[in-house]
């Protein structure tokens, strides 16, 4: 099994996050993002542990932004999707609609 | 992403926190990011605001300790500890030797020469431990503690609790300070 199919739910949610978010992404954002569309209550550790996880895995990079006011001076971490990590989300993404293919009708789902 | 009022007050104890559960790298990106969101939450009480922050680092903590520990390598520290140990604990062995020949048959005398040639012994090998890998010193103190446990609960005559609990408490000690000397 390649080990682009071995990334955890959490793991897609933050790779696509970061693909929605594009040039945006960072912690906050990404964490937003998954909040908001997935109704899941996301602390902000848990986001960078996992970026960090993927990082070490070649999967995102990342680069320090400029400071600003906002953020009492600090400057943010923007993080990129690299291309090891769109074959790895689209590989996981593949393996489930390959596994869901044909449970809508058994669901009641169209 | 939105209109910020004031900055805003992200509890000094939960940067703390969250100082130490970072790394150095990821540590004022992720405070700015929780500065950054509470002043979103401006136009909340400042109670829920405060609450809102206080739940982000509570369901942090987890995840980043987890971070912390993968980070921290910790089999290469813990086998610099255990080659730290495997050259100290003969160094301990043959000290108690060396007192009992230097006590002229004075436990008293005996106690104290052997006690400070252990304080020593460990030093040397939190000093050693941290040159094989940079922070082995504190799983050294560790190995030292439950080698001191055990060593203490085999013995037929359990000696009083204060020589126990200097024993059980010098050691990893005097590994943790011999591990500072050599930073």
């Amino acid at each position: 099994m390649p080990r682009s199919a071995s990334l955890g739910a959490f793991e897609q949610m933050v790779l696509i996050a970061l693909v929605r978010l594009g040039p945006k992404a960072y912690g906050m954002t990404v964490r937003r993002e998954i909040e908001q569309r997935t109704g899941r209550r996301v602390s902000i550790g848990a986001v960078y542990a996992t970026l960090e996880r993927l990082e070490e895995k070649g999967l995102v990079s990342s680069f320090a932004g400029e400071p600003t006011a906002e953020r009492g001076g600090r400057s943010k971490r923007l993080f990129r999707l690299e291309a090891d990590g769109e074959r790895a989300l689209r590989a996981s993404q593949e393996a489930i609609r390959r596994m869901t293919a044909g449970l809508n009708s058994r669901w009641g789902t169209t | 992403v939105g209109h910020y009022v004031t900055q805003p007050a992200v509890p000094r104890s939960a940067i703390r926190i969250l100082r130490w559960l970072l790394s150095e790298r990821d540590r004022e990106a992720l405070i700015g990011d929780l500065v950054e969101e509470c002043a979103l939450r401006s136009a909340e009480p400042a109670q829920d605001s405060c609450r809102w922050c206080w739940e982000q680092v509570g369901r942090s903590v987890l995840p980043l300790l987890q971070a912390r520990i993968r980070r921290r390598r910790w089999p290469g520290k813990l086998g610099a500890a255990a080659a730290a140990y495997v050259v100290v604990a003969p160094l301990v062995v043959a000290s108690d030797v060396v007192a009992l020949e230097l006590s002229g048959g004075q436990p008293a005398v005996q106690a104290w020469i052997s006690f400070l040639a252990f304080v020593a012994a460990l030093m040397l090998g939190g000093c050693l431990a941290t040159s094989i890998r940079r922070g082995a010193a504190a799983p050294l103190a560790a190995i030292v503690m439950v080698m001191s446990a055990l060593w203490l609960a085999q013995m037929p005559d359990r000696p009083s609790i204060w020589y126990q609990l200097g024993l059980l408490l010098a050691g990893p000690s005097s590994a943790v300070a011999g591990g500072r000397l050599r930073n």
